[in-house]
């Protein structure tokens, strides 16, 4: 019965909702060794970057408004952050082929522009997003030291206009990380644009 | 002069400020079963479906009723006008106003946000399929007769 009523909302469609890693969960390990280029050149795995007081795993791009309007927040707490002990980090994982303002050189440009003092990197297959269950951008992901995760969601409340943010989600949740307190709101949802996945080969 | 004022008057009516509050109204006294596609202008895919879902709301406007909301940033109404005119669009559309949390969870709180999104209820306001990527129109077909089919089962809120 049970059975029959779970295939009945499969078929309703009411199970399509994207699988997402939950507050308390632990960085996916197979994610945690993918190797990702940065625009650096350099090769890092998420597991290299993780810090002592834990790992923020940003997904972005370069295309998308919704990045670009947060773009100045993200970065500011990227640049603070990973001077107070936690590894930041920003994935692209969209498919440059289809998109190609997603590029490498497009990203080196960005990180310059914007002043990114933290990796930001090619997740060259889309399979680190996939382990994440992330479907958006940007979308951040802040793990413990331990590796769980502590924070899933959007940056703050205001993509457009940062002088009417009344909740700054991803600020709160960085501060009681670094000062060992618990994380106020562990969850939240943004609009975003999706994440254009490479098809898996 | 009357008649900018009038054009500017059509234009305003074409996309109209939506909160998550009357768009949870909007949808909860409908009749028919409403559809409500999530679109922006600079989102691809979004534009890439949007002649299906046009389609889709043309063929069958006597029995759902199709809310395209706009998710770009209130400052790009005019963008959005644009689009819309130009894809021959006559009827009442909306642009999205208020808190992104409220309105994803208006539609559905398993949705993460991500665009494009389209949600069918039943009349009554039930959510009966939604989809968190590119639609056709024969898939909005088929989400509209299960809509239907759950109104005879009287699956009302």
């Amino acid at each position: 019965m049970k059975a029959r009523a779970f295939s009945v909302l499969l078929v309703l469609g009411l199970w399509s909702t994207a699988w997402a890693l939950k507050p308390g969960e632990s960085l996916p390990e197979t994610a945690a060794t993918i190797k990702m280029r940065g625009v650096d050149g350099k090769e890092v795995t998420l597991k290299d970057l993780m810090g002592a007081k834990g790992l923020l795993v940003i997904f972005s791009c370069n295309h998308c408004p919704w990045v670009k309007a947060w773009q100045a927040r993200m970065v500011a707490l990227g640049n603070e952050y990973s001077q107070k002990g936690v590894g930041v980090v920003a994935v692209n994982s969209n498919d440059t082929e289809a998109y190609p303002d997603d590029d490498m050189d497009h990203m080196v440009a960005q990180a310059k522009e914007h002043g990114y003092r933290f990796p930001y990197v090619m997740d060259a297959t889309s399979e680190v997003a996939r382990a994440f269950g992330a479907t958006r951008t940007p979308e951040a992901f802040l793990f413990d030291a331990q590796g769980k995760l502590v924070y899933h969601g959007a940056i703050d409340d205001n993509a457009e206009k940062p002088q009417e943010v009344k909740k700054t989600y991803l600020a709160d949740a960085l501060a009681a990380l670094v000062t060992g307190k618990p994380v106020p709101v562990a969850e939240t949802k943004a609009l975003g644009c999706s994440i254009k996945f490479r098809q898996a080969k | 002069m009357f008649g900018t004022l009038l054009l500017a008057l059509l234009a305003t009516d074409l996309v109209v400020e939506v909160s998550p509050t009357q768009l949870e109204e909007e949808i909860r006294r409908s009749k028919t079963p409403v559809v409500v596609n999530v679109w922006a202008t600079w989102c691809r895919p979004c534009v890439e479906e949007f002649p299906e879902v046009l389609e889709f709301a043309r063929k069958h406007q006597s029995e759902a009723k199709v809310m395209l909301v706009s998710a770009d940033f209130p400052s790009r109404k005019k963008l959005v006008e644009k689009f819309l005119k130009e894809q021959g669009v006559a009827f009442r559309t909306y642009l999205k106003q208020g808190s992104d949390e409220a309105f994803v969870a208006t539609l559905s709180p398993q949705w993460s946000g991500a665009l494009p999104a389209t949600f069918v209820f039943a009349p009554g306001g039930k959510l009966v399929v939604w989809f968190e990527r590119k639609v056709t129109r024969a898939e909005l077909e088929d989400a509209l007769k299960r809509s239907k089919d759950e109104t005879e089962k009287g699956g009302k809120r």
